[in-house]
Protein backbone atom coordinates (compact mmCIF):
# COMPACT_ATOMS: atom_id res chain seq x y z
CA UNK A 1 0.00 0.00 0.00
CA UNK A 2 2.69 2.42 0.78
CA UNK A 3 4.36 1.66 -2.17
CA UNK A 4 1.50 2.47 -4.49
CA UNK A 5 1.35 5.30 -2.77
CA UNK A 6 4.59 6.35 -3.44
CA UNK A 7 4.48 5.64 -7.04
CA UNK A 8 1.80 7.70 -7.41
CA UNK A 9 2.96 10.90 -5.23
CA UNK A 10 6.69 9.78 -8.03
CA UNK A 11 3.95 10.13 -10.90
CA UNK A 12 2.01 13.26 -10.11
CA UNK A 13 5.47 14.84 -9.19
CA UNK A 14 6.81 13.66 -12.54
CA UNK A 15 3.71 14.81 -14.43
CA UNK A 16 4.07 18.32 -12.51
CA UNK A 17 7.53 18.92 -13.91
CA UNK A 18 6.94 17.77 -16.96
CA UNK A 19 7.03 20.86 -19.47
CA UNK A 20 4.24 21.43 -21.57
CA UNK A 21 5.08 22.26 -25.20
CA UNK A 22 3.79 25.69 -25.99
CA UNK A 23 3.64 27.61 -29.71
CA UNK A 24 5.37 30.82 -29.62
CA UNK A 25 3.42 34.03 -30.60
CA UNK A 26 4.89 34.94 -33.95
CA UNK A 27 3.04 37.67 -35.00
CA UNK A 28 5.21 40.21 -32.21
CA UNK A 29 7.62 41.58 -33.30
CA UNK A 30 10.53 43.68 -31.99
CA UNK A 31 10.58 47.48 -33.68
CA UNK A 32 13.22 49.79 -34.54
CA UNK A 33 13.02 51.14 -30.90
CA UNK A 34 13.48 47.91 -29.42
CA UNK A 35 10.20 47.37 -28.27
CA UNK A 36 8.20 44.16 -28.53
CA UNK A 37 5.09 44.98 -30.58
CA UNK A 38 1.85 42.65 -31.74
CA UNK A 39 -0.81 42.66 -34.38
CA UNK A 40 -3.59 40.39 -35.10
CA UNK A 41 -4.84 38.74 -38.37
CA UNK A 42 -7.96 40.52 -38.20
CA UNK A 43 -8.69 42.72 -40.60
CA UNK A 44 -9.01 41.62 -44.80
CA UNK A 45 -11.90 41.12 -46.94
CA UNK A 46 -11.68 38.07 -49.44
CA UNK A 47 -13.53 36.27 -52.18
CA UNK A 48 -14.34 32.43 -51.47
CA UNK A 49 -14.36 30.27 -54.37
CA UNK A 50 -17.94 30.15 -54.26
CA UNK A 51 -18.10 34.44 -54.64
CA UNK A 52 -18.88 34.71 -51.26
CA UNK A 53 -17.71 37.23 -48.82
CA UNK A 54 -14.28 36.03 -46.60
CA UNK A 55 -13.75 38.39 -43.55
CA UNK A 56 -13.33 37.44 -39.57
CA UNK A 57 -16.38 36.24 -39.08
CA UNK A 58 -14.92 33.10 -41.22
CA UNK A 59 -12.18 32.50 -39.06
CA UNK A 60 -13.76 33.41 -35.57
CA UNK A 61 -13.06 30.60 -33.25
CA UNK A 62 -11.44 28.47 -35.93
CA UNK A 63 -7.80 26.93 -36.29
CA UNK A 64 -6.43 27.71 -39.58
CA UNK A 65 -3.48 27.31 -41.93
CA UNK A 66 -2.84 29.78 -44.50
CA UNK A 67 -0.74 29.84 -47.83
CA UNK A 68 0.22 31.50 -50.97
CA UNK A 69 -0.77 29.84 -54.70
CA UNK A 70 -1.57 30.05 -57.60
CA UNK A 71 -3.65 27.78 -59.83
CA UNK A 72 -1.71 27.75 -63.04
CA UNK A 73 1.87 26.94 -60.71
CA UNK A 74 3.41 23.59 -62.36
CA UNK A 75 6.38 23.68 -59.73
CA UNK A 76 5.82 23.60 -55.71
CA UNK A 77 1.86 23.75 -55.83
CA UNK A 78 1.02 20.60 -56.68
CA UNK A 79 2.95 18.51 -54.28
CA UNK A 80 1.89 21.44 -51.50
CA UNK A 81 -1.76 20.74 -52.59
CA UNK A 82 -0.84 17.16 -51.86
CA UNK A 83 0.18 17.86 -48.57
CA UNK A 84 -3.06 20.59 -47.75
CA UNK A 85 -5.08 17.90 -49.01
CA UNK A 86 -3.58 15.21 -46.41
CA UNK A 87 -3.88 17.55 -43.73
CA UNK A 88 -7.56 18.40 -45.07
CA UNK A 89 -8.72 14.87 -44.15
CA UNK A 90 -6.54 13.97 -41.11
CA UNK A 91 -7.51 17.06 -39.25
CA UNK A 92 -12.07 16.06 -38.59
CA UNK A 93 -12.19 18.92 -36.54
CA UNK A 94 -14.92 21.60 -37.81
CA UNK A 95 -12.75 24.17 -35.97
CA UNK A 96 -10.20 23.89 -38.68
CA UNK A 97 -10.44 25.09 -41.69
CA UNK A 98 -7.78 25.64 -44.58
CA UNK A 99 -7.18 29.09 -46.58
CA UNK A 100 -5.02 29.52 -49.39
CA UNK A 101 -4.34 32.74 -51.20
CA UNK A 102 -3.96 33.18 -54.85
CA UNK A 103 -1.51 35.57 -56.18
CA UNK A 104 -2.82 35.37 -59.70
CA UNK A 105 -5.51 38.07 -58.96
CA UNK A 106 -5.38 38.44 -62.89
CA UNK A 107 -6.03 34.92 -63.81
CA UNK A 108 -7.55 33.48 -61.24
CA UNK A 109 -10.52 34.38 -61.13
CA UNK A 110 -13.64 32.76 -58.61
CA UNK A 111 -14.55 30.21 -61.59
CA UNK A 112 -10.59 29.67 -61.91
CA UNK A 113 -10.92 28.69 -57.80
CA UNK A 114 -13.81 26.72 -57.34
CA UNK A 115 -13.12 24.43 -60.73
CA UNK A 116 -9.29 23.90 -58.67
CA UNK A 117 -11.11 23.78 -55.59
CA UNK A 118 -13.72 20.56 -56.87
CA UNK A 119 -10.10 19.04 -57.63
CA UNK A 120 -9.50 19.06 -54.02
CA UNK A 121 -12.89 17.24 -53.11
CA UNK A 122 -12.25 19.03 -49.97
CA UNK A 123 -15.70 20.35 -48.59
CA UNK A 124 -15.92 24.14 -49.63
CA UNK A 125 -16.50 25.19 -46.11
CA UNK A 126 -13.52 23.92 -44.81
CA UNK A 127 -11.35 24.65 -47.70
CA UNK A 128 -11.22 28.46 -48.56
CA UNK A 129 -9.54 29.40 -51.91
CA UNK A 130 -9.79 32.86 -51.78
CA UNK A 131 -8.98 36.52 -54.00
CA UNK A 132 -8.94 40.04 -52.77
CA UNK A 133 -7.41 43.03 -54.11
CA UNK A 134 -3.67 44.09 -54.93
CA UNK A 135 -3.79 46.00 -51.41
CA UNK A 136 -5.41 43.01 -49.59
CA UNK A 137 -3.32 40.67 -50.63
CA UNK A 138 0.20 42.67 -50.45
CA UNK A 139 -1.64 43.12 -46.81
CA UNK A 140 -2.20 40.22 -45.85
CA UNK A 141 0.99 38.29 -47.15
CA UNK A 142 3.41 40.77 -45.00
CA UNK A 143 1.21 39.42 -41.87
CA UNK A 144 1.96 36.15 -43.33
CA UNK A 145 5.65 37.00 -43.18
CA UNK A 146 5.15 35.43 -46.94
CA UNK A 147 6.97 37.18 -49.66
CA UNK A 148 6.41 36.71 -53.53
CA UNK A 149 7.80 38.04 -56.40
CA UNK A 150 7.19 38.05 -60.48
CA UNK A 151 9.84 35.97 -62.81
CA UNK A 152 11.14 38.85 -65.18
CA UNK A 153 9.81 38.85 -68.22
CA UNK A 154 7.07 36.36 -67.64
CA UNK A 155 3.43 35.76 -65.75
CA UNK A 156 4.76 33.56 -63.23
CA UNK A 157 5.33 33.88 -59.58
CA UNK A 158 8.43 32.79 -57.09
CA UNK A 159 6.30 32.10 -53.69
CA UNK A 160 7.63 30.41 -50.96
CA UNK A 161 6.05 26.41 -49.73
CA UNK A 162 5.27 27.59 -46.15
CA UNK A 163 2.22 27.59 -44.58
CA UNK A 164 1.19 30.06 -41.61
CA UNK A 165 -0.77 28.56 -38.11
CA UNK A 166 -2.79 30.73 -36.69
CA UNK A 167 -4.73 30.38 -33.74
CA UNK A 168 -8.49 31.08 -32.22
CA UNK A 169 -7.42 34.08 -30.98
CA UNK A 170 -6.33 35.30 -34.82
CA UNK A 171 -2.26 35.02 -33.90
CA UNK A 172 0.42 33.56 -36.05
CA UNK A 173 1.49 30.25 -34.01
CA UNK A 174 3.97 28.70 -36.55
CA UNK A 175 5.31 28.33 -40.10
CA UNK A 176 5.73 25.00 -41.82
CA UNK A 177 7.16 24.04 -45.25
CA UNK A 178 4.98 22.11 -46.86
CA UNK A 179 7.49 20.41 -48.98
CA UNK A 180 9.24 18.69 -45.87
CA UNK A 181 7.64 15.58 -44.28
CA UNK A 182 9.15 16.14 -40.71
CA UNK A 183 7.08 19.74 -41.19
CA UNK A 184 3.96 18.23 -42.05
CA UNK A 185 4.06 16.25 -39.14
CA UNK A 186 4.42 18.66 -36.70
CA UNK A 187 2.02 21.13 -38.05
CA UNK A 188 -0.67 18.43 -37.67
CA UNK A 189 0.66 17.62 -34.11
CA UNK A 190 0.58 21.61 -33.86
CA UNK A 191 -2.99 22.29 -35.17
CA UNK A 192 -3.83 19.56 -32.67
CA UNK A 193 -2.36 21.20 -29.79
CA UNK A 194 -4.17 24.44 -30.29
CA UNK A 195 -7.34 23.18 -31.01
CA UNK A 196 -7.03 21.45 -27.96
CA UNK A 197 -5.83 24.81 -26.25
CA UNK B 1 -13.30 -23.08 -51.02
CA UNK B 2 -11.35 -24.76 -48.42
CA UNK B 3 -9.43 -22.84 -45.75
CA UNK B 4 -5.93 -24.72 -46.72
CA UNK B 5 -6.75 -23.54 -50.60
CA UNK B 6 -7.10 -20.01 -48.89
CA UNK B 7 -3.85 -20.12 -47.29
CA UNK B 8 -1.91 -21.15 -50.19
CA UNK B 9 -3.61 -18.40 -52.23
CA UNK B 10 -2.50 -16.01 -49.27
CA UNK B 11 0.93 -17.73 -49.40
CA UNK B 12 1.22 -17.15 -52.94
CA UNK B 13 0.01 -13.59 -53.01
CA UNK B 14 2.66 -12.76 -50.26
CA UNK B 15 5.55 -14.35 -52.39
CA UNK B 16 4.86 -12.38 -55.31
CA UNK B 17 4.69 -9.03 -53.45
CA UNK B 18 7.90 -9.90 -51.46
CA UNK B 19 9.67 -11.02 -55.16
CA UNK B 20 8.50 -7.55 -56.40
CA UNK B 21 9.30 -5.93 -53.32
CA UNK B 22 12.99 -7.60 -53.81
CA UNK B 23 13.07 -6.34 -57.07
CA UNK B 24 11.89 -2.83 -56.98
CA UNK B 25 14.61 -2.26 -53.69
CA UNK B 26 17.14 -3.95 -55.92
CA UNK B 27 16.87 -1.63 -58.58
CA UNK B 28 16.99 1.44 -56.36
CA UNK B 29 20.25 4.07 -55.58
CA UNK B 30 21.99 3.13 -53.08
CA UNK B 31 20.91 6.56 -51.81
CA UNK B 32 17.06 5.39 -51.57
CA UNK B 33 18.19 1.65 -50.47
CA UNK B 34 19.63 3.30 -47.23
CA UNK B 35 16.46 5.99 -47.35
CA UNK B 36 14.44 1.99 -47.18
CA UNK B 37 16.27 -0.02 -45.31
CA UNK B 38 16.63 2.99 -42.07
CA UNK B 39 12.71 3.68 -42.40
CA UNK B 40 12.32 -0.27 -42.02
CA UNK B 41 14.93 -0.60 -39.18
CA UNK B 42 13.42 2.44 -37.44
CA UNK B 43 9.55 1.31 -37.98
CA UNK B 44 10.24 -1.72 -36.30
CA UNK B 45 12.34 -0.45 -33.48
CA UNK B 46 15.04 -2.85 -34.86
CA UNK B 47 17.37 -0.04 -34.32
CA UNK B 48 16.31 2.96 -31.86
CA UNK B 49 15.19 5.25 -33.88
CA UNK B 50 14.50 8.20 -31.21
CA UNK B 51 16.19 11.40 -31.06
CA UNK B 52 17.70 12.47 -27.66
CA UNK B 53 17.34 16.43 -26.95
CA UNK B 54 19.06 17.56 -23.56
CA UNK B 55 19.80 21.01 -22.45
CA UNK B 56 22.30 22.60 -19.54
CA UNK B 57 22.92 25.87 -19.22
CA UNK B 58 25.35 26.55 -21.80
CA UNK B 59 25.10 23.55 -24.15
CA UNK B 60 22.46 22.24 -26.18
CA UNK B 61 22.65 18.31 -26.48
CA UNK B 62 21.55 15.72 -29.47
CA UNK B 63 21.76 12.54 -30.04
CA UNK B 64 20.60 11.23 -33.83
CA UNK B 65 18.85 7.61 -33.96
CA UNK B 66 20.90 4.66 -34.53
CA UNK B 67 22.14 4.39 -38.11
CA UNK B 68 23.49 0.99 -39.60
CA UNK B 69 26.29 1.26 -41.53
CA UNK B 70 26.46 -2.12 -43.97
CA UNK B 71 27.70 -0.82 -47.24
CA UNK B 72 29.77 2.05 -49.04
CA UNK B 73 28.24 5.32 -48.63
CA UNK B 74 29.53 8.39 -50.62
CA UNK B 75 28.65 11.60 -49.61
CA UNK B 76 24.92 12.42 -49.23
CA UNK B 77 24.06 8.60 -50.13
CA UNK B 78 24.21 7.28 -45.91
CA UNK B 79 21.14 6.99 -43.02
CA UNK B 80 19.55 10.22 -42.06
CA UNK B 81 17.35 11.47 -39.78
CA UNK B 82 15.96 14.88 -39.23
CA UNK B 83 14.25 16.82 -36.52
CA UNK B 84 13.16 20.13 -35.02
CA UNK B 85 14.60 21.34 -31.95
CA UNK B 86 13.49 23.97 -29.78
CA UNK B 87 15.66 24.82 -26.97
CA UNK B 88 12.25 26.12 -24.31
CA UNK B 89 9.05 26.46 -26.34
CA UNK B 90 7.77 28.04 -22.28
CA UNK B 91 10.49 30.81 -22.57
CA UNK B 92 11.13 33.88 -25.31
CA UNK B 93 14.52 35.07 -24.08
CA UNK B 94 17.58 35.84 -25.91
CA UNK B 95 20.19 33.82 -26.52
CA UNK B 96 23.82 33.46 -29.22
CA UNK B 97 24.80 30.21 -30.40
CA UNK B 98 28.65 30.73 -30.39
CA UNK B 99 30.05 26.56 -31.40
CA UNK B 100 28.68 23.65 -33.14
CA UNK B 101 30.41 20.25 -32.55
CA UNK B 102 29.32 16.78 -34.12
CA UNK B 103 30.61 13.47 -33.47
CA UNK B 104 30.05 9.73 -34.48
CA UNK B 105 29.65 7.08 -31.41
CA UNK B 106 28.95 3.94 -30.23
CA UNK B 107 25.62 3.45 -29.58
CA UNK B 108 26.01 1.43 -26.66
CA UNK B 109 29.15 2.70 -24.97
CA UNK B 110 29.19 6.55 -26.62
CA UNK B 111 32.31 6.13 -27.02
CA UNK B 112 33.66 7.89 -30.11
CA UNK B 113 34.50 6.20 -33.47
CA UNK B 114 36.15 7.68 -36.43
CA UNK B 115 35.09 11.13 -37.68
CA UNK B 116 35.18 9.53 -41.48
CA UNK B 117 31.49 8.30 -40.59
CA UNK B 118 29.85 11.70 -40.69
CA UNK B 119 28.27 13.21 -43.66
CA UNK B 120 27.31 16.49 -42.66
CA UNK B 121 25.06 17.90 -39.86
CA UNK B 122 22.92 20.89 -41.22
CA UNK B 123 21.09 23.49 -38.59
CA UNK B 124 18.09 25.22 -40.60
CA UNK B 125 16.71 28.52 -38.96
CA UNK B 126 13.03 29.48 -39.96
CA UNK B 127 13.08 32.11 -42.21
CA UNK B 128 9.15 33.67 -41.52
CA UNK B 129 9.89 32.91 -37.24
CA UNK B 130 13.59 34.59 -37.56
CA UNK B 131 13.18 37.39 -39.51
CA UNK B 132 9.75 38.08 -38.42
CA UNK B 133 10.89 38.44 -34.64
CA UNK B 134 13.07 41.66 -36.03
CA UNK B 135 10.62 42.71 -38.33
CA UNK B 136 13.59 42.57 -41.06
CA UNK B 137 10.66 41.00 -43.32
CA UNK B 138 12.77 41.82 -46.74
CA UNK B 139 15.08 39.27 -45.65
CA UNK B 140 12.50 36.58 -45.78
CA UNK B 141 12.69 33.98 -48.70
CA UNK B 142 16.36 35.95 -49.86
CA UNK B 143 18.34 32.58 -49.59
CA UNK B 144 17.88 29.17 -48.35
CA UNK B 145 17.49 29.27 -44.41
CA UNK B 146 20.69 27.32 -43.64
CA UNK B 147 22.54 28.57 -39.98
CA UNK B 148 25.28 26.34 -41.41
CA UNK B 149 26.92 23.06 -41.99
CA UNK B 150 29.60 20.88 -40.76
CA UNK B 151 30.82 17.93 -42.65
CA UNK B 152 33.35 15.45 -43.10
CA UNK B 153 36.88 17.33 -42.40
CA UNK B 154 35.51 20.01 -40.18
CA UNK B 155 33.79 18.40 -37.06
CA UNK B 156 33.87 21.56 -34.69
CA UNK B 157 33.27 25.24 -35.12
CA UNK B 158 33.89 28.13 -32.64
CA UNK B 159 32.72 31.53 -33.51
CA UNK B 160 35.03 34.34 -33.32
CA UNK B 161 35.38 35.78 -29.54
CA UNK B 162 33.05 38.33 -29.24
CA UNK B 163 30.19 36.73 -32.06
CA UNK B 164 27.34 34.59 -31.64
CA UNK B 165 23.65 33.32 -33.73
CA UNK B 166 21.15 35.04 -31.92
CA UNK B 167 18.45 33.10 -31.42
CA UNK B 168 15.52 32.85 -29.14
CA UNK B 169 14.78 30.81 -26.52
CA UNK B 170 10.93 29.28 -27.94
CA UNK B 171 12.65 29.76 -31.58
CA UNK B 172 12.15 26.19 -33.42
CA UNK B 173 15.65 25.07 -35.96
CA UNK B 174 15.61 22.17 -38.60
CA UNK B 175 18.54 19.32 -37.58
CA UNK B 176 19.53 17.21 -40.27
CA UNK B 177 22.34 14.91 -39.85
CA UNK B 178 23.94 11.79 -42.13
CA UNK B 179 26.37 8.94 -42.44
CA UNK B 180 28.82 8.81 -44.49
CA UNK B 181 31.40 5.64 -45.03
CA UNK B 182 33.95 5.68 -48.03
CA UNK B 183 36.04 2.79 -46.43
CA UNK B 184 34.64 -0.23 -44.48
CA UNK B 185 33.02 -2.98 -46.37
CA UNK B 186 33.56 -5.85 -44.29
CA UNK B 187 31.48 -5.36 -41.54
CA UNK B 188 28.37 -4.25 -40.71
CA UNK B 189 27.99 -2.04 -37.22
CA UNK B 190 25.61 0.50 -35.74
CA UNK B 191 26.37 3.41 -35.02
CA UNK B 192 24.90 7.40 -33.65
CA UNK B 193 25.63 11.31 -34.20
CA UNK B 194 25.91 13.47 -31.42
CA UNK B 195 25.53 16.85 -31.74
CA UNK B 196 26.51 19.87 -29.29
CA UNK B 197 25.70 23.62 -29.63
CA UNK B 198 27.44 26.12 -27.33
CA UNK B 199 25.15 28.77 -26.47
CA UNK B 200 25.34 31.70 -23.96
CA UNK B 201 23.06 34.36 -22.40
CA UNK B 202 25.59 37.37 -22.61
CA UNK B 203 23.93 40.42 -23.52
CA UNK B 204 28.03 41.95 -24.87
CA UNK B 205 27.97 39.47 -28.35
CA UNK B 206 27.79 40.79 -31.61
CA UNK B 207 25.36 39.17 -34.51
CA UNK B 208 26.90 37.24 -37.46
CA UNK B 209 24.61 37.35 -40.52
CA UNK B 210 25.13 33.79 -42.33
CA UNK B 211 25.24 33.26 -45.83
CA UNK B 212 25.72 30.08 -48.06
CA UNK B 213 27.59 29.86 -51.44
CA UNK B 214 28.40 27.07 -53.71
CA UNK B 215 30.17 26.35 -56.59
CA UNK B 216 27.61 25.44 -59.99
CA UNK B 217 29.03 24.02 -63.38
CA UNK B 218 26.74 23.75 -66.46
CA UNK B 219 25.05 20.53 -67.84
CA UNK B 220 22.88 19.84 -70.55
CA UNK B 221 19.94 17.74 -69.19
CA UNK B 222 20.00 15.56 -72.53
CA UNK B 223 23.49 14.19 -71.38
CA UNK B 224 23.27 12.76 -68.12
CA UNK B 225 22.95 9.39 -69.81
CA UNK B 226 25.59 9.36 -72.73
CA UNK B 227 28.73 7.34 -71.95
CA UNK B 228 31.62 9.20 -70.46
CA UNK B 229 33.70 10.17 -73.95
CA UNK B 230 30.23 11.75 -75.25
CA UNK B 231 30.13 14.53 -72.75
CA UNK B 232 30.80 17.84 -73.85
CA UNK B 233 33.99 19.53 -72.54
CA UNK B 234 32.39 22.27 -71.30
CA UNK B 235 29.51 20.05 -69.28
CA UNK B 236 29.78 18.35 -65.91
CA UNK B 237 28.66 15.25 -65.57
CA UNK B 238 25.97 16.44 -62.90
CA UNK B 239 24.92 13.84 -59.61
CA UNK B 240 21.33 13.76 -57.87
CA UNK B 241 19.91 16.18 -60.75
CA UNK B 242 16.88 16.16 -58.79
CA UNK B 243 18.23 17.78 -55.67
CA UNK B 244 21.00 19.87 -57.10
CA UNK B 245 20.17 20.86 -60.52
CA UNK B 246 19.73 25.06 -60.81
CA UNK B 247 18.82 27.49 -63.06
CA UNK B 248 20.50 31.12 -64.00
CA UNK B 249 18.79 33.93 -65.24
CA UNK B 250 19.75 32.80 -69.01
CA UNK B 251 17.83 29.43 -68.39
CA UNK B 252 20.56 26.71 -68.58
CA UNK B 253 21.02 23.94 -66.15
CA UNK B 254 23.55 23.73 -63.44
CA UNK B 255 24.53 21.55 -60.99
CA UNK B 256 26.18 21.84 -57.62
CA UNK B 257 26.76 18.09 -57.40
CA UNK B 258 29.15 16.48 -60.22
CA UNK B 259 31.76 13.95 -60.95
CA UNK B 260 35.52 14.41 -60.97
CA UNK B 261 37.91 12.17 -62.49
CA UNK B 262 41.28 10.91 -62.24
CA UNK B 263 43.00 13.96 -63.10
CA UNK B 264 43.82 17.51 -61.40
CA UNK B 265 40.91 19.84 -62.44
CA UNK B 266 40.30 23.42 -61.81
CA UNK B 267 37.05 24.59 -61.64
CA UNK B 268 35.98 28.61 -61.77
CA UNK B 269 32.65 30.06 -60.58
CA UNK B 270 32.17 33.73 -60.45
CA UNK B 271 30.13 33.77 -57.17
CA UNK B 272 29.16 37.76 -57.28
CA UNK B 273 25.22 37.33 -57.44
CA UNK B 274 25.24 34.70 -54.89
CA UNK B 275 27.25 36.56 -52.49
CA UNK B 276 24.96 39.31 -53.52
CA UNK B 277 26.75 42.24 -51.35
CA UNK B 278 24.51 45.08 -50.37
CA UNK B 279 26.74 46.65 -48.20
CA UNK B 280 30.16 47.34 -47.75
CA UNK B 281 30.88 44.06 -44.99
CA UNK B 282 33.31 42.24 -42.99
CA UNK B 283 33.42 38.66 -43.11
CA UNK B 284 34.47 37.12 -39.55
CA UNK B 285 33.93 32.95 -39.99
CA UNK B 286 34.31 30.70 -43.32
CA UNK B 287 33.53 27.35 -42.85
CA UNK B 288 33.71 25.34 -45.88
CA UNK B 289 32.30 22.08 -47.58
CA UNK B 290 33.74 19.89 -49.45
CA UNK B 291 34.26 16.17 -50.58
CA UNK B 292 37.35 13.74 -50.65
CA UNK B 293 39.57 14.79 -53.48
CA UNK B 294 39.31 18.16 -53.28
CA UNK B 295 42.52 19.88 -53.22
CA UNK B 296 42.49 23.96 -52.65
CA UNK B 297 39.16 25.63 -52.64
CA UNK B 298 39.61 29.21 -52.59
CA UNK B 299 37.16 32.82 -52.69
CA UNK B 300 39.29 35.52 -54.90
CA UNK B 301 38.26 39.21 -54.51
CA UNK B 302 38.86 39.43 -58.68
CA UNK B 303 38.52 43.38 -58.30
CA UNK B 304 41.23 43.79 -55.70
CA UNK B 305 43.45 40.66 -57.25
CA UNK B 306 43.29 39.28 -53.52
CA UNK B 307 42.69 36.15 -51.70
CA UNK B 308 39.71 36.23 -49.17
CA UNK B 309 39.98 32.83 -47.84
CA UNK B 310 41.85 29.76 -48.94
CA UNK B 311 41.57 26.37 -47.63
CA UNK B 312 44.71 24.20 -48.22
CA UNK B 313 42.71 20.95 -48.18
CA UNK B 314 44.35 17.64 -46.59
CA UNK B 315 43.03 14.14 -47.37
CA UNK B 316 43.62 10.99 -45.53
CA UNK B 317 46.74 9.13 -47.13
CA UNK B 318 45.97 5.76 -47.27
CA UNK B 319 42.19 5.68 -47.36
CA UNK B 320 39.51 7.74 -48.90
CA UNK B 321 38.46 11.03 -46.35
CA UNK B 322 39.37 14.44 -45.54
CA UNK B 323 41.29 14.77 -42.61
CA UNK B 324 41.31 18.64 -42.63
CA UNK B 325 39.33 21.18 -44.22
CA UNK B 326 40.69 24.07 -42.02
CA UNK B 327 37.75 27.43 -41.58
CA UNK B 328 38.43 31.25 -41.50
CA UNK B 329 37.40 32.28 -38.04
CA UNK B 330 38.89 36.20 -37.66
CA UNK B 331 37.41 38.98 -34.84
CA UNK B 332 38.71 41.39 -36.97
CA UNK B 333 36.74 40.57 -40.08
CA UNK B 334 38.19 40.72 -43.75
CA UNK B 335 36.39 43.56 -45.68
CA UNK B 336 33.98 42.46 -48.57
CA UNK B 337 32.87 45.58 -51.08
CA UNK B 338 29.37 45.18 -52.88
CA UNK B 339 30.67 46.66 -56.50
CA UNK B 340 33.49 43.83 -56.29
CA UNK B 341 33.55 40.24 -58.26
CA UNK B 342 34.53 37.62 -56.80
CA UNK B 343 35.28 33.91 -57.54
CA UNK B 344 35.26 30.48 -56.53
CA UNK B 345 38.18 28.47 -57.16
CA UNK B 346 38.47 25.11 -56.71
CA UNK B 347 41.16 22.45 -57.35
CA UNK B 348 40.60 18.80 -57.27
CA UNK B 349 43.00 15.88 -57.57
CA UNK B 350 41.08 12.40 -58.01
CA UNK B 351 43.96 9.85 -57.23
CA UNK B 352 41.57 6.84 -58.06
CA UNK B 353 40.45 5.33 -61.53
CA UNK B 354 36.66 6.12 -60.40
CA UNK B 355 35.09 8.52 -60.93
CA UNK B 356 34.06 10.33 -57.54
CA UNK B 357 31.22 13.04 -56.66
CA UNK B 358 32.64 16.62 -56.19
CA UNK B 359 30.40 19.50 -53.82
CA UNK B 360 32.24 23.20 -52.84
CA UNK B 361 30.27 25.08 -51.06
CA UNK B 362 31.24 28.07 -48.48
CA UNK B 363 29.55 29.16 -45.19
CA UNK B 364 30.25 32.85 -44.66
CA UNK B 365 28.95 35.00 -41.45
CA UNK B 366 29.15 38.56 -41.59
CA UNK B 367 28.71 40.87 -39.01
CA UNK B 368 24.98 42.23 -39.08
CA UNK B 369 25.26 45.76 -38.04
CA UNK B 370 21.22 46.17 -38.68
CA UNK B 371 20.50 43.64 -36.60
CA UNK B 372 23.01 44.75 -33.85
CA UNK B 373 21.30 47.66 -33.78
CA UNK B 374 18.10 46.12 -33.02
CA UNK B 375 19.49 43.76 -30.42
CA UNK B 376 21.47 46.91 -28.64
CA UNK B 377 17.82 48.98 -28.20
CA UNK B 378 15.80 45.46 -27.23
CA UNK B 379 18.57 44.62 -24.55
CA UNK B 380 18.14 48.19 -22.85
CA UNK B 381 14.15 47.75 -23.15
CA UNK B 382 14.45 44.38 -21.57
Amino acid sequence: MKTNIFTLLLLILCLSCSKERVLPVLNNYIDENGITKSYLINDYHFTTQLGNEFTIENTKGKVYIANFFFTRCSSICPPMREKLIDIATTINSKRFILTSYTIDIKNDSVSVLNKYSEGTTISKDKWFFLKGSSEELASISEKFRASFTTYQNSNDFYHSSYVALIDTKQQIRGFYDLLNNEAVILLKDDINLLLNE
Amino acid sequence: MTLKKWYKIIFILFCLLLTLGIIYYSNLSNRHQAIVKTYILHSLNIIDSEWTKGASSQNIQLTSPTFRIDNIYKSMEGPKASTYYTLDTQKDDLNWMTAFHIKATEPNTNKQLTNDLVCHFNIDYQDQEHHGRWNLLERINKQYPRLLSLSHGIENINFPKGFGYPFFSNEKFFITTQVLNHNINDSVFNIKHRIDIEYTKKKTLKPLYPKTIYMMLPFKMDIINNPINQIPVNSCIPVETKNHTYYNKAGETLSGHWKIFKEEKKYTYNATEQLAIQDTVTVHQIIPHLHPFAKKFTLKDKTNNTIVYTCDVINHVNKIGLTNTPSLSSEKGIIMYPTHQYELELITKNTLNEPQDMMASLFLFFYDKELDLKIKKYNNEN
